[in-house]
């Protein structure tokens, strides 16, 4: 695989990601992470290369990938904010005294097996 | 209620709660396609069975439990105002873009350099008409460029303030119907789950255009405020907001397009508050963008800023000049001096300069046959105090204003690319997480969270890779 080659993967790859991470089901969210772990490896791949030779494209493909990689940070941070609000209201139960948010204890977390 | 009539009750009791339920699940089919609706629930409940006391058991329908979550709601609501305003903002601002060309071949920055051009090739023959009638038609088109740019501007103002009035009565509109859909809800003794929908697919068309924050009472209806400050709707009152563009107080600049206005129901000035939504969008651009080019009462704005000193400094450069045969020179450029605001609209050539009456001899001493029109040629780039605006040269300061335009513009695409993105996302979590069960709810939740912490984690290291690369490379 060329540099240029590696670098449209990855771009594909964070473009899937994001089409993925639209629609946030749990089991599309676990894929999702497979494929980040993909562009991350070919990534890996393109830093341990020798050549540092490369096209301008690559440099201008490089900051596009940066980019779509802070705009799925962004996604994702308010995917988990989402979520995270949405555990507080439904479960919660006040603050603790540090100012943390407190989850009320379900029943069958009480019940202890031996 | 005992004996056969208590019976035949307890039948038409059931019958009851089974027609009920049955008209929740028509409503969930009929209503799947309107924005906002959630999953009505029949409940069913056991009545006390006791023959004794006349009581004859069976099941009752409950009250209709609405599924839908005011927090996915809000999610939701936010999204859409966020990618209103970024989509409206980037829909004005591609108008302005194509006036400033960040390349430098077209619009006033091409038209600029072409200037700077002739009167190079002016300074190289300063007899040749053919390079004197070069300077004028590029001064003319210069000229041009400025009056067509101020015109463009002004006419996106006029523009804007339609789309700003449309969608003012768009959000009366929507809000005159949110009171009736409270004074329906109102009324009766469980929430008409039509009613309900209409109510939050409102909700969800105001959230588009503005920043609301909406609470609900018991009996569903809506409390709706204006950025969270002005109400505009209160159970069955409606308070009409109203869009004003001819404020006279604001500033000195005769001419000068005033700022647009949103008034509150009480006629005070609630413009400020305003910044989400495709109102907030529009008002940005309105009241920010377009001022900091064509002007308004405090500031002249920076075309006008650029026509002004690239039009004095050609006309002192020139006026202090003489021509080749000895005669005083005249003033290329003329404008309007009455307001600051009007210098790019009315900028054109002097009608008295004539080609051969273009003055290229700098009288010194010493005197220099080609000093004037070197100097007008440096003029673009020269670093003197005089010839800059704000510490940059001509062509550096027009080039920022392209740049400035475009930056804008490019920052509105990409807020409008990902709020598309993140309201499809609470789109998509508020779909999932409506009618399930609480307990599927909080494993749901718990995969979801667990999903994301993994996702970030390699987001974090796709970023740190992409910037080792980068900074990996030579001259980046």
């Amino acid at each position: 695989m060329t540099p240029q080659e590696r670098c449209q993967s990855a771009e594909a790859g964070l473009e899937q990601a994001r089409r993925m991470m639209a629609d946030p089901r749990p089991e599309r969210i676990e894929q999702c992470v497979e494929i980040l772990g993909q562009v991350a490896g070919i990534l890996e791949n393109l830093a341990a290369g020798t050549s540092r030779d490369w096209d301008p494209a690559i440099h201008l493909a490089l900051h596009r990938i940066q980019t779509g990689s802070r705009m799925l940070a962004m996604e994702i941070e308010q995917g988990a904010n989402l979520v995270r609000g949405w555990m507080q209201r439904k479960f919660g139960a006040g603050y603790k005294p540090n100012g943390l948010p407190e989850f009320a204890e379900r029943e069958h977390e009480r019940v202890f097996e031996a | 209620m005992g004996g056969l009539f208590g019976a035949l009750n307890n039948s038409l009791s059931a019958l009851e709660a089974f027609q009920r339920a049955l008209n929740v699940a028509q409503n969930n089919v009929s209503n799947a396609a309107t924005p906002g609706y959630a999953n009505q629930v029949a409940t069913f409940e056991a009545q006390p069975f006791n023959l004794s006391g006349g009581l004859d058991g069976g099941v009752n329908s409950g009250p209709t439990q609405s599924t839908d979550n005011q927090y996915a709601d809000q999610a939701v609501w936010a999204q859409l105002s966020a990618q209103g305003n970024f989509s409206a903002q980037s829909s004005a601002l591609s108008a302005i873009q194509s006036l400033f060309d960040v390349n430098g071949q077209t619009g006033v920055l091409g038209a600029l350099n072409n200037l700077f051009q002739s009167f190079s090739a002016w300074s190289a023959s300063p007899d040749s008409a053919a390079s004197q009638q070069g300077v004028i038609s590029q001064a003319q088109a210069l000229a041009q460029q400025f009056q067509s740019a101020a015109a463009t501007l002004s006419q996106t103002t006029l523009q804007l303030n339609q789309q700003i009035g449309s969608t003012v009565d768009q959000i009366n509109k929507l809000a005159s119907q949110i009171a009736a859909d409270n004074v329906a809800l109102s009324q009766g003794t469980t929430p008409d789950p039509n009613v309900k929908a209409n109510l939050e697919a409102s909700i969800e068309n105001l959230s588009q255009l503005a920043d609301v924050t909406v609470s609900f009472a018991a009996n569903g209806s809506a409390t709706v405020l204006l950025a969270g400050q002005t109400a505009l709707v209160l159970g069955n009152q409606q308070f009409s907001i109203q869009a004003n563009f001819a404020n006279t107080g604001s500033g000195g600049n005769p001419g000068a397009v005033p700022d647009a206005q949103i008034l509150d129901a009480n006629g005070e000035d609630i413009t400020n508050q305003i910044s989400q939504g495709s109102l907030g969008g529009l008002l940005a651009v309105r009241n920010q963008v377009l001022p900091s080019l064509q002007g308004d009462g405090q500031q002249p704005g920076a075309l006008n800023i650029l026509a002004q000193q690239v039009a004095d400094r050609v006309n002192q450069i020139l006026t202090s000049a003489t021509t080749t045969t000895g005669q005083a020179g005249t003033a290329l450029f003329t404008y309007n001096s009455s307001s600051p605001v009007d210098i790019a609209a009315t900028l054109s050539v002097n009608p008295a300069i004539t080609a051969a009456g273009l003055a290229p001899v700098d009288p010194g001493p010493p005197q220099v046959g080609n000093g004037a029109a070197l100097a007008l040629a440096d003029l673009g780039t020269s670093t003197a105090s005089g010839d800059q605006i704000n510490g940059q040269t001509i062509l550096q300061y027009a080039a920022g204003i392209a740049t400035q335009v475009g930056q804008q513009a490019s920052d509105a695409q990409t807020g409008q690319t990902l709020h598309t993105q993140l309201l499809a996302q609470a789109q998509s979590v508020q779909t999932q997480i409506s009618g399930v069960s609480l307990d599927a709810e909080a494993v749901l939740v718990l995969q979801l969270q667990k999903g994301y912490d993994a996702a970030g984690k390699m987001v974090s290291v796709i970023d740190q890779l992409s910037t080792t690369l980068i900074n990996m490379i030579p001259n980046s």
